[in-house]
Formats: structure tokens, sequence, C-alpha cells
């Protein structure tokens, strides 16, 4: 078989059809890139946001917007910026990247990325129509209650923020749930954990903090939503309640967040740099272990966002050292990449400018961050423009400036053109002295007191450096539509080439470019580091079949290894465009829509419209046994392995999922010790009726297959649904409401647990463990929470 | 998976040190225990947790991977040096 036969063969396995056949697209290279696009254009939304914002500001008493208008644009800008641009913009780098940098052909979980992306778009779309009529979310992009709460917020504003993000958070969750499976299980023969392209590392650490990031967020999303809609007082200091829960949970996710967005901008930095200094990365050992020290760190600092709400001074040591040491894992990496420049011979092309870029910015905000991460400095400079400065200088120059230099590096690989150096070097320097010119002397702003989000002031002085900042923002936003043209000329008119432009050593870098849907011709062997490859050899092997899984066979294959050893271990079939992920994400706005306007049968309706459709994905043929993978290699097909991707992928789900019960009851213990009104009036009494759950539940975690374990969850289901009835008027006190979440939380997972158990009585090939992992899982959780309210009763002084 | 523990247990271990001493903390003071108690129980509970952040590293020292035993030492490392930093308050303030 020619290279040139071997192409039309594959591409007529992987290729997505044209015209509305497009909207069935699965395939990761399409995925990636449409993220990336809608990113951007949120981004060009933000923008405009912001400057709306410097308008505003730019002289005092501005009449230029009316205090309502401006509270909902600045809100939408922090939204937009960080909800709908940063993330989805890393998450369409990594889904078009890793399967090239790995040797995959394509995503653990194509359909998935498609369900993540229709979810985002619809989400995003949400928002950009709100704000355009007017109903926009308007209390701040952190929606801190009281303000967001019903009582001061009323209509649909705050709901649409709640509703609107956590279904674009849908997106998130899915990525990282892909993300992960994918470094771990879809990768080229040979890559062990050690080989991996550092890239990579940075990925596998940003799909697992964001897996244990995100459902505080959701989960505090959903009690608002529930105070908001049923009146449950989780937030409500007058009915036992608390507004600062809402700050615990929000900054339990906050500030991870933070460090979500660096460290893919990290990656592509590490990536870049050593490529443009002809070296490679200095210390990869220990930017490894400096990224698993950040990754637990930046978990143990969120409540330096709350230095000023009266928390003991002993915890908040603890906060406020963690905040400083997460410093050290961030400087090893700068040193890292310094070191790489020092020992080779950098190149001053555009994608190292960006990079110096990066380096002063980033710089200067993190110094910033340490004086922030210092008690008694914080109290000084709380809510003003000092920290409005310092967030723009680690974003921007922690992401932005990375992502540009990432974009003209693999800019190249997307389009298959080269840069021509004509306005690019002008882009830069616009950018970069327009940022400065904005932000430096903000600090000085935040200094004298000006706070943010203050719509207008009086102070003469303040209207001076004001100004100056309202200049610097036109000046970046002149410099950004400069990068904008830059790129697009490079799209039209670039100059081609044919293989590894920069003299990179990753597998991306192999494939023809713009690249094929099926990427490789032939999946790669790796005998060292997969940043030290020999790209043009191997490009010309991959392309004429040396190399496994290289017949093609009608089916979707890429190969399954081994987590550590990157031993080949099966042969994964990979699902063909559908248009399933499409209805799918269409089914679940339905459900969001109606809980926005409040129809809740037809949210209910729509929600068992939306669990119908994705039990249609799992529909599976038939699994052949084994197959041949080329090389004298002989495989299993996945489904008949035992141990498929999905498996991996329903144990990351279980670790999310966890995260959120355990934010639950970490936010129940709160409110019993800190929240005013406690304890309540009327203990809540619910009686011997847990027992039957409690029970069934442990009996799961034993019986956790076939009839007995649809039997069980059908008893706890039942069980849970009686408690429920009795815990008595949950909308006057939060001791009823929490009691309510924690009983409801168990039932949703027992009616999981149902669904998932009753399809695995159908037998297709590893349901049953896929079903028995999620059965061991609620039980456990089902027991503690049965457990809850009697706890409960017990502390507030009634028993039960 | 030994290998994920070695890599991922030291700060495993800070984590799990920081809910409990936070935890801790925060109901003593709610519960108005007496100062002494409090601090005597938090500091048992932090020498436990120091003397435990030092298993991952032992772990790490006999994988036979060289890239695993550097880089699990290094995070083991880095992980008892967290403990002992991040919660030495317990030692000199006050508990509430
Ligand atoms: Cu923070």
């Amino acid at each position: 078989m020619t290279p040139i036969e071997r192409h039309h063969a594959l591409e007529r396995i992987w290729g997505t059809g044209p015209g509305l056949q497009r909207l069935s697209a699965v395939n990761h290279t399409i995925m990636g890139r449409r993220f990336m696009i809608a990113a951007l254009v949120f981004f060009a939304i933000g923008g405009i946001l912001a400057m709306l914002i410097r308008t505003q500001l730019a002289s005092a008493e501005s009449p230029f917007m009316e205090a309502e208008t401006y509270a909902q644009v600045f809100t939408m800008h922090g939204v937009v910026m960080m909800f709908l641009f940063a993330i989805p913009f890393f998450e369409g780098l990594a889904m078009y990247l890793l399967p090239k940098m790995l040797g995959a052909r394509d995503m653990a979980f194509p359909r998935l990325s498609a369900y993540g992306f229709w979810c985002y778009a619809f989400g995003g779309a949400t928002l950009v129509v709100a704000l355009l009529l007017g109903v926009a979310p308007n209390a701040g992009w952190f929606l801190y209650p009281p303000l967001s709460s019903a009582t001061f917020t009323p209509g649909i504003q705050s709901d649409i923020w709640l509703l609107g993000i956590t279904f674009v958070e849908i997106s998130a969750m899915s990525a990282a749930v892909e993300i992960v499976v994918t470094i771990l299980k879809l990768r080229g023969a040979g890559m062990s954990l050690d080989r991996l392209p550092i890239f990579a590392w940075y990925m596998l650490i940003v799909g697992g903090m964001m897996l244990v990031g995100f459902p505080p967020l959701i989960l505090g999303s959903l009690l608002l939503e529930a105070e908001r809609a049923f009146g449950l007082p989780f937030f409500d200091p007058l009915r036992g309640g608390d507004p600062l829960l809402w700050q615990h949970l929000f900054w339990l996710f906050g500030h991870p967040e933070v460090y979500i967005i660096f460290l893919p901008a990290a990656g592509v930095l590490s990536t870049v740099i050593p490529v443009f200094s002809g070296t490679q990365l200095a210390g990869y050992r220990v930017v490894v272990a400096a990224l698993v020290a950040m990754a637990f760190l930046s978990f143990g600092l969120w409540v330096h966002h709350m230095y000023t709400t009266g928390i003991p001074h002993l915890s908040l040591s603890f906060f406020s050292i963690s905040s400083a040491l997460v410093a050290l894992p961030t400087a090893v990496q700068v040193f890292a990449w310094l070191g790489t420049m020092g020992t080779g011979r950098p190149r001053l092309s555009i994608p190292m400018l960006h990079v110096f870029g990066f380096f002063f910015v980033f710089v200067c905000g993190g110094l910033s961050g340490v004086m922030l991460a210092m008690v008694p400095f914080d109290m000084q400079v709380h809510d003003t423009h000092f920290v409005v400065a310092h967030l723009h200088y680690v974003l921007v120059g922690g992401f932005v400036f990375p992502m540009m230099a990432g974009a003209y590096y693999w800019l190249p690989h997307i389009c298959g053109r080269m840069p021509v150096h004509q306005m690019s070097q002008a882009a830069f320097w616009t950018i970069f002295a327009g940022f400065n010119l904005t932000f430096l002397h903000m600090h000085l702003t935040g200094l004298l007191g000006m706070t943010r989000r203050s719509y207008r002031y009086s102070d003469p002085l303040w209207e001076v450096l004001n100004l100056v900042s309202s200049i610097g923002g036109f000046v970046t936003t002149i410099g950004f539509a400069l990068l904008a043209l830059d790129l697009v000329l490079l799209m039209r008119f670039g100059r081609p080439f044919r293989r590894n432009p920069w003299g990179a050593g990753t597998l991306e870098w192999t494939t023809p470019t713009p690249p094929p849907s099926y990427a490789f011709g032939a999946i790669p062997v790796i005998d060292r580091r997969a940043d030290r490859l020999e790209v043009e050899r191997m490009g010309a092997d991959l392309a004429a079949g040396r190399g496994l899984l290289a017949t093609p066979r009608g089916e979707l294959e890429t190969l399954g290894v081994d987590p550590i050893t990157g031993a080949p271990r099966q042969i994964i079939f990979l699902p063909h465009p559908t248009y399933l992920p499409l209805w799918s994400a269409l089914a679940t706005m339905g459900v969001f829509a109606g809980m926005l306007f409040k129809v809740y049968p037809l949210a209910i309706a729509f929600a068992a419209l939306t669990v119908g459709l994705l039990l249609c994905w799992t529909r599976g043929r038939k699994a052949p046994g084994v197959l041949d993978a080329g090389m004298g290699l002989s495989l299993p097909q996945h489904r008949s392995s035992d141990d498929p991707p999905s498996l991996w992928a329903i144990r990351l789900l279980v670790v999310a999922d966890a995260t959120a019960f355990a934010s639950l009851l970490f936010g129940a213990g709160f409110l019993w010790m800190s929240a005013p009104g406690w304890p309540p009036e009327d203990p809540v009494r619910i009686g011997g009726i847990l027992a039957l759950p409690f029970l069934a539940n442990a009996a799961l975690m034993v019986l956790a297959r076939g009839w007995a374990a649809v039997a069980l969850q059908a008893a706890v289901l039942a069980g849970l649904a009686a408690a429920l009835m009795r815990v008595g008027d949950a909308t006057a006190h939060a001791a009823p409401a929490t009691v309510m979440a924690v009983l409801s939380f168990a039932a949703v997972h027992a009616g999981i647990g149902l669904i998932l158990g009753a399809v695995a009585l159908r037998g297709f090939g590893r349901d049953g463990a896929i079903a028995a992992t999620w059965h061991r899982y609620a039980g456990l959780s089902g027991m503690l929470a049965a457990l809850f309210p009697p706890a409960l009763s017990l502390l507030t002084g009634a028993p039960a | 998976m030994r290998v994920l523990i070695a890599l991922l247990g030291g700060f495993l271990v800070w984590s799990a040190a920081f809910l409990a001493l936070y935890a801790t903390q925060a109901t003593g003071c709610s519960l108005g225990w007496p100062r002494g108690v409090l601090r005597a129980v938090l500091i048992a509970m932090l020498a436990g947790f120091a003397l435990l952040s030092l298993v991952p590293l032992a772990l790490a020292r006999r994988s036979a991977d060289p890239f695993l035993r550097r880089t699990a030492t290094l995070t083991g490392i880095a992980a008892s040096a967290a403990v002992a930093l991040c919660f030495s308050g317990i030692l000199w303030m006050a508990p509430c």
C-alpha cells in the first residue's frame, strides 16, 4: 500500500462529510479548532466590554453609562474572560495537540468533546444574548450573595449566571475526563510516563486539578440557585445560612482556577522555549515535581481572597504561608526556562518575543501576588484597583502572552503556512506598551484607595491616573487588532512549508500540515523522550506505514497502552461522526431553559430526554476478540480488554463527584459552626426510616452487580424519598435545608445507579464493571448521607 | 499504582493535614475548648502528619525506576517541608 493509497483509505474512515454533516463532527482536530475559534470570538466580546469600562472610567463623573449598565458590563467582562475565553481556549489547544503529541489518532472520547463543545457554545451564547437584551448578570463575576440573592437581585440575571455557567462547566468537566484518560491510555507504543512530552505532563496535572477544582463551584451554583428558586436558605443569615459559605465554595474553585489557567500556558512555554533555544528543557524531572507541588498547594490558599472576613489568625496563617509557598514551584519553572535559554542559543523569532513579554509581565504579577499573600498588606488594598492590576498582570502575563507565543508557534501546523514577519513585531510592542500603560500605575490608583467596581469618582488625581489607563487600554486594543490581522494574513498569504519549520522534536510535527483527520498513517513506536525525536525521519516512516495499525480495517482505530510503561495493551475503536452529541446538548439546554424560566415540568421532561439520548451513545456493536496490530503484534479490542478507557472515565467521574459531596458536607459543617442563628429552634427529626437506605447502601458495596444492585438502589431510593417527606419546612432554616440537600444528593446518585444497573443487565462489554464502580461509590457516599441527619441533630443538641 | 502513591503521597498527606487541622481548629474554637487543650491536640496532630509525610519519601527511595525515584523524592521533600512550614503557626499563634 503506497502512502497515497493509505491516506485515501484512512481519510474515508476518519473524515467528516461536507455541508450540514459538519455538525456531526467528533474529530479532535475539528473540535480543537472550534473550541479555539469560539474562545477567540468571546475574547473579542470581552475586549469590547473592557473598552466600555475604560471609557466610563476615563473621566470623573462620567455620563457614559448608567450604573446598572456598568454593573452588567464589568460582570460580563469577568465572566466572559474567565469562563468563556481562557478555559475553553486551552481545552481547544489540548484537544488539537494532545493526540498528535502522544502518537494517538484522536482523544479518548470524541463524542464527549463534541457534546462539551455544544454545551459551551449554547451556554456562552445564552450569556451574550442576555447581555444584548440588557438582562446580563450584574452582581460581579464572582456573584457574591447577599447581593446576588433573590432579595437584592430579583429577576433572572443571577439565574443566568448560575445556570449558564453550570451549563458551560459541563464542557470543562468532560474535557478534564478526556484529557486525563487520553494522556494515561492513548499513546504511541513505548511512550512510558517518563517519556511524555512535557506539555502532556502539564495537561495531565491540569486535568486532575479541574476534576477537583470545578465541583465546588458547580455545587455552590446549585445551592444558590436552590435558594433563589425554592427559598432554601443556604446563604441567608436571617435563616441560619451564611453568605461566607458562597465565598468558600467559590474560591475553593476560584484560586486553583488561576493555576488551571496558568499551567497550560506554562506547558506551552516549556515546549516553545527549548525549541527556540536549540536545546532541551533544563530539569525535566524538577519541573514535573514542581507541577505536582503546585497542583496541591494551589488548593490550600483559597482563603487569601477572604482575609477581611474575620477568620481566626491561626487559620489565616495556614492560607498565607501556602499562598507564599506556591510561588516556589512557580519560580522553579521560571528558572528552568531561564536555564534552558542560558544553556542554548536563543533565536529571537516572533514566539520568543511573546515569551519575553510573558517574563516581564508575569514576574511583576507574581511579585505583587506575594505582597497580597501577606495578611496585613492585603487588608490595606483589599478590593481596590491594586488587586485589579495584580490579577491582570498574572492572567495576561501568565496566559495571554504565552498563548500568543503558542499561536505563532502552532498556527503553521494548523494551516500549513509560516508567518511573514510584517506586522508581528509592531503588534507585539503595541500590546506590550499598551498593557503596561493600562495596568502598571493602576497599582497606584488602588493604593490611593480607588475601589474596584466603582463606576464614578471625583478625586482629580484619580482622574489623571484613570485617563492614562484608558488610553493604555485603547492602545492595547489596537495592538490586538494588529495581531488578529497579522494572523489572518498568515493564514491567507503565509509561506507554505513542508515539515517541521522550527526544528522541533515533538510528534505533532511528524504529521502533514494542515493535518489529516487521522493524524498518523501508522501509530509511532517511541524509544526515547518524546520531545527529542527525529521528526523528519519519523514523518516519512509513519506516512509509509512503518508503525502499528498501519492497515486500515474500516474502523477508527488507535492504540491503548499501559499508563506507566507505555506497552501496547489494546486496540481502541473510536466512534464515527454522529449527531447524537448535538441532540444531547440541545436536550440539556432544554433542562437549563426550563429551570431558568422556572417551568419545572419542562425541565424534568428534557432531563429524561437527555438521559435517554446519552444512553443511546453506549449502544455497542459486538466486539471482536483479538486483532492484528501490525509489526507481529496481536492485541485485544478495547471492549474485550479488562482495562478499557471507559472504566478510567468512571473512576475519574467518581473522584469529581466525591469532591462535590465532600464540599457539601464541608458546607453543612461550616454553617453549623459559623452561621448565625444556630442551633435552629425546630430541630430536624427524621427518625428510623434512614436505617433502610443506610443498610441498603452498605449491602451495595458488597453486592454491586446484577439484579441485586438494581433492587438495592431501588430500596435506597424508596427510603430516601420517605425520609425527604419528613424533613419538614426546608425554607425555615438552613438546618433542614442542608439535610434536604444531602439526602437529595444521595437520591440522585441512587437514581443514576438504578439506570446504570439496568443498562448493565443488558450485558454489553464492560458495562457491568462500570456500573459496579458507581454502585460501590454510591453505597459509600450514601451511607455517609444517611448518617448525616442524625449527626446534625446530635451536634445541634436535639437527639433524632 | 505504587508509583502514583510515591509521586503524590507526600502532598496527599499535606492536603489531609490541611483539612484536618483547619477543621479541628475551627471546631475547637466553635465549641469553646480550653486553649491549652486545643493547642495540644493540634500539635499532636501536626507531629503525626509530619511523620506520615515521610512515608512516601521512604517509598520513593525503594522504587526501581530512576525517573520516579528522583521525581518522587523531590516531591516528597517538598511536601514534608510544606507540612512543617504551613502549619508552624500552631506552635506560636493563639488558636482562636
Ligand atoms: Cu487566589
